[in-house]
């Protein structure tokens, strides 16, 4: 007990550090940008500071990376509940209660509401992490390659049929993913692949290229020339209109408890991102409600479970994160790209090695939370007046934010054309509904699977049979079966039940 | 009823035939043996589950009824794409601020028809804010204006 508490007593001094506090709150003030503002998503603003981090130590830039990530989920409900415009799936929870609350002029409750349960969320899944991820991280010392290779597969498969769309199309794109993580030079023999001559490929495609082309630039194509909201008027929002009555209180409160849990449950497992804890607390409440009618009509209870599950599955996806080195979602998953970039591995000897960067992270996450809040309920006006630039202003700005922050990171133009394919690719995958997270999570884990695969065959002495002799890659392996076949179930049974016909 | 569905066939199609040429190309590459998989091995197998997904993924959505799909916007494809295409080449030979009111200007007219002034403006003190954070501060290796004019 006495470690734990010089634990936490490192990480205060490192977060309380003037350095860690500014990029802490440059983070989280960018993340709730970029969530207020639609069509930009926490991806897009992390792969574009990512090449600034390269001049910051490690445990600085991923404070601030990490910052941009939780922050944006404060920020997202802004824009859901003023305007009924969701940037993220889990945001899209956050419309269903929160807009009709803005209609019956009481938007400035439910971003109350939003602010208090983000809050509590990210407080119960923080408490969790410090607790629970040394414990993972000491159990995962035992896990060879072929442990390493079942759990990535389980968080993979995970990750793209438990999401909101098509599981096939997920499948699909985590597979192509893999396939293009594996372009660059041959680390066990040194061969070149799929390469095609290009000397700037030897390394493989550039990380913050791909991001930046499926999330930015796709991103911007697919809302231009699109419908633009009317403005909200910020005289409304007062503290005294904040605050809830004297009756709602208990429900609130409750329904953040309840989310709460479900949200650090589903964060922990690999492969399973906010969205899915979102609509979880969200499917939970209204089942346990006396009355469901009342959801979808400014329940408060329908406000408050998803948004603390939405904050605390955010903040419990780095307990499989930093003590395993295996990501829940896309976002997190370019953190880990950013760790590797910055020479740091993920994994059970993180915590061991660099005390300091994990427990200064760790309380850096409660730092953040205190200034979302002040962000959010003193400071509020300030965001939704953000809400008033033009986006015709704003996405060349954009644009051109993308253009330098690719060129620094490898100092070539060669990566500015990556950008443009995957920009354009990813246009036609939003269009045809096949997702780009599940690809980016399949990009950054496959080099490591391959590795952990090749490894695991070498010493299993050429015999498949090796992942299923190990209880614990075997279990991961049958848990990754009934997920797939599950879903393969579902798909099925959709196609007969419609007469052949597939929903979106 | 029994149309196809055009759109979401080819785009599984699209998917499939990636696939095939991931498996095709990893055929060039060393397989190696089941006991020291190869650089091609992998490959390989992902080339071939990315092939089938593709083709099933197909098949559902052929069958799928046309939903309210957006139209292909051709004319942000294009502004994005030169507007990119302009940086890369002009950001090393005419500098950073010609290439920035570049790509403010072309990705700009991919959507607006008027206020011209303000995108002008807009590039330009993106260009200079830029070549100050950017290649002052953070020193990314890029001139600020035509290396030619003997500026800077």
């Amino acid at each position: 007990m006495t470690e734990f508490w010089a634990n936490v007593a490192l990480g205060l001094d490192r977060a309380l550090a003037a350095d860690a506090l500014l990029f802490c709150f440059i983070g989280v003030s960018v993340g709730m940008a970029v969530g207020v503002l639609p069509g930009l998503g926490a991806l897009a603003a992390i792969s574009l500071l990512l090449p600034i981090t390269y001049y910051l130590e490690p445990t600085i830039a991923l404070i601030m990376l990490a910052g941009i990530f939780y922050g944006a989920q404060y920020g997202g409900s802004t824009a859901s509940i003023l305007l009924n415009l969701p940037g993220t799936p889990s945001a899209a929870v956050t419309c269903l209660d929160g807009y009709p609350l803005a209609r019956q002029g009481r938007a400035p409750l439910a971003l109350f509401v939003t602010t208090i349960n983000s809050v509590i969320g990210a407080t119960v899944a923080i408490v969790l992490l410090m607790g629970f991820a040394p414990m993972l991280a000491e159990w995962a010392l035992a896990f060879g390659a072929r442990e390493y290779f079942a759990i990535m597969l389980l968080g993979l498969i995970a990750a793209s049929t438990l999401s909101l769309g098509s599981p096939v199309k997920g499948l699909a794109m985590v597979a192509v993913g893999v396939a293009l993580g594996l372009v660059g030079t041959d680390v066990n023999t040194g061969t070149f692949r799929f390469t095609f001559g290009f000397l700037e490929l030897a390394d493989g495609l550039s990380l913050i290229a791909v991001a930046m082309g499926l999330f930015g630039v796709a991103e911007i194509l697919s809302n231009m020339g699109a419908r633009r909201p009317a403005r909200y008027d910020v005289r409304q929002i007062t503290f005294r209109a904040m605050l809830p009555r004297r009756g709602e209180w208990g429900p609130v409160l409750k329904a953040s408890a309840r989310g709460s849990v479900i949200g650090s449950f589903i964060g922990i497992l690999p492969g399973t991102g906010p969205g899915i804890a979102s609509f979880m607390a969200y499917a939970g409440e209204k089942r346990l409600a006396r009355d469901p009618s009342r959801f979808g009509k400014g329940a408060l209870e329908g406000l408050s479970a998803p948004e603390a599950a939405n904050n605390a599955s955010v903040q419990a996806a780095f307990i499989p994160t930093l003590s395993l080195g295996i990501p829940g979602d896309a976002v997190i998953a370019l953190l880990l790209g950013a760790m590797l970039l910055h020479g740091i591995t993920p994994g059970p000897n993180l915590i061991a090695n660099e005390p300091a960067l994990f427990w200064g992270l760790i309380m850096s996450f409660w730092v953040g939370n205190l200034i979302l809040l002040v962000l959010n309920i003193p400071l509020i006006r300030l965001w939704v007046r953000l809400l008033s630039v033009p986006y015709s202003l704003l996405y060349p700005a954009i644009l051109l934010l993308i253009c330098v922050g690719v060129y620094a990171g490898n100092n070539n133009v060669f990566d500015v054309y990556i950008v443009l394919i995957f920009g354009v690719v990813g246009y036609f995958m939003l269009q045809y509904g096949y997702p780009a997270a599940p690809l980016l999570l399949g990009f950054i884990l496959g080099p490591m699977m391959e590795e952990h695969f090749r490894r695991a065959m070498l010493l299993g002495r050429g015999d498949p049979m090796t992942f299923v002799q190990s209880p614990l890659a075997a279990s991961f392996l049958m848990a990754a079966a009934l997920i797939l076949t599950l879903s393969m179930l579902g798909v099925w049974r959709r196609w007969r039940q419609r007469g052949g016909r597939v929903p979106n | 009823m029994n149309r196809l569905n055009r759109g979401e066939l080819l785009a599984g199609l699209a998917v499939a035939g990636f696939g095939a040429f991931l498996s095709i190309k990893a055929l060039d590459l060393n397989l190696g043996s089941m006991r020291r998989p190869g650089p091609g091995a992998v490959p390989l197998g992902v080339g071939l589950i990315v092939g089938v997904l593709g083709l099933v993924a197909a098949l559902q959505g052929a069958r799928q009824a046309a939903g309210a799909l957006q139209p292909i916007r051709l004319r942000p494809l294009a502004a994005v794409a030169l507007a990119l295409i302009g940086f890369a080449l002009l950001a090393e030979t005419a500098g950073f601020v010609p290439a920035a009111l570049f790509v403010v200007l072309v990705s700009g007219a991919g959507e607006m028809r008027d206020n011209w002034l303000a995108l002008t403006l807009a590039g330009l003190a993106l260009g200079m804010a830029g070549s100050a954070l950017f290649i002052r501060l953070l020193g990314v290796p890029l001139p600020v204006l035509p290396p030619a004019l003997g500026i800077f």
